[in-house]
């Protein structure tokens, strides 16, 4: 979230130097966009309906820490190595020897 | 504090559901329109946290903490996803000179 808001940051400053596609392919994209929204919000009409005993304690950090460290523990694990090896790749990609 | 079930529940279901549609479609919008590689990554990302939004508030209505969890997975994978791909685009940026999607057609050959 931090990493979205500096790209933000960034955005203005470059602004007048950005092309844009062509009017067609706006258009299109417009049009398959919109549709995409209505057959999204169409299939809502159909209605659905949650019934499930409610454990009213499910949002608290306590139980999400009991389930992420009990039943997503080997997730977690290997989601931790993921972020170390994006760190190592990214430093390697952006260093500046080559 | 206690009772953060019953507070997310006081706004329906459907609510939650069109509002992360609509995030969705801004996020497909944005792909498709623009050609600023920065933007293709926010609109992506913008369509992760629309999903992220989904899986809470489906979590939180049926008292299961496994959704929330899974936000979390996804978020990590899309903070990886992210720092990956601004390197990459860093170096198509000192290659080519400009970070517009276009400049990748060299991929091709």
């Amino acid at each position: 979230m931090v990493l979205f808001l500096t790209v933000l940051m960034y955005l203005n400053l470059n602004k007048t130097i950005e092309a844009s596609k062509p009017l067609l392919i706006k258009i299109a994209a417009m049009v398959s966009g919109g549709l995409l929204f209505l057959v999204l919000l169409a299939s809502l009409k159909s209605g659905l309906s949650i019934s499930a005993p409610v454990n009213h304690e499910a949002g608290l950090i306590k139980n999400l820490g009991k389930t992420l460290f009990s039943e997503y523990l080997f997730p977690f694990e290997a989601t931790a190595v993921l972020f170390l090896s994006t760190m190592a790749g990214a430093i390697t990609l952006t260093k500046k020897n080559s | 504090m206690n009772d953060i079930t019953s507070a997310v529940q006081v706004v329906p279901l459907n609510y939650y559901i069109v509002l992360s549609i609509v995030l969705f479609s801004i996020g497909v919008m944005g792909m498709l329109l623009r050609r600023n590689a920065i933007i293709a990554f926010m609109s992506i990302e913008l369509m992760l946290n629309a999903v992220n939004l989904l899986m809470v508030a489906f979590s939180s209505f049926r008292g299961d903490s496994s959704g929330q969890v899974f936000v979390f997975f996804i978020m990590v994978v899309a903070a990886a996803e992210v720092a990956i791909g601004l390197a990459i685009l860093t170096m198509v940026h000192r290659k080519s000179g400009s970070i517009d999607i276009n400049s990748l057609n060299q991929l091709k050959w």
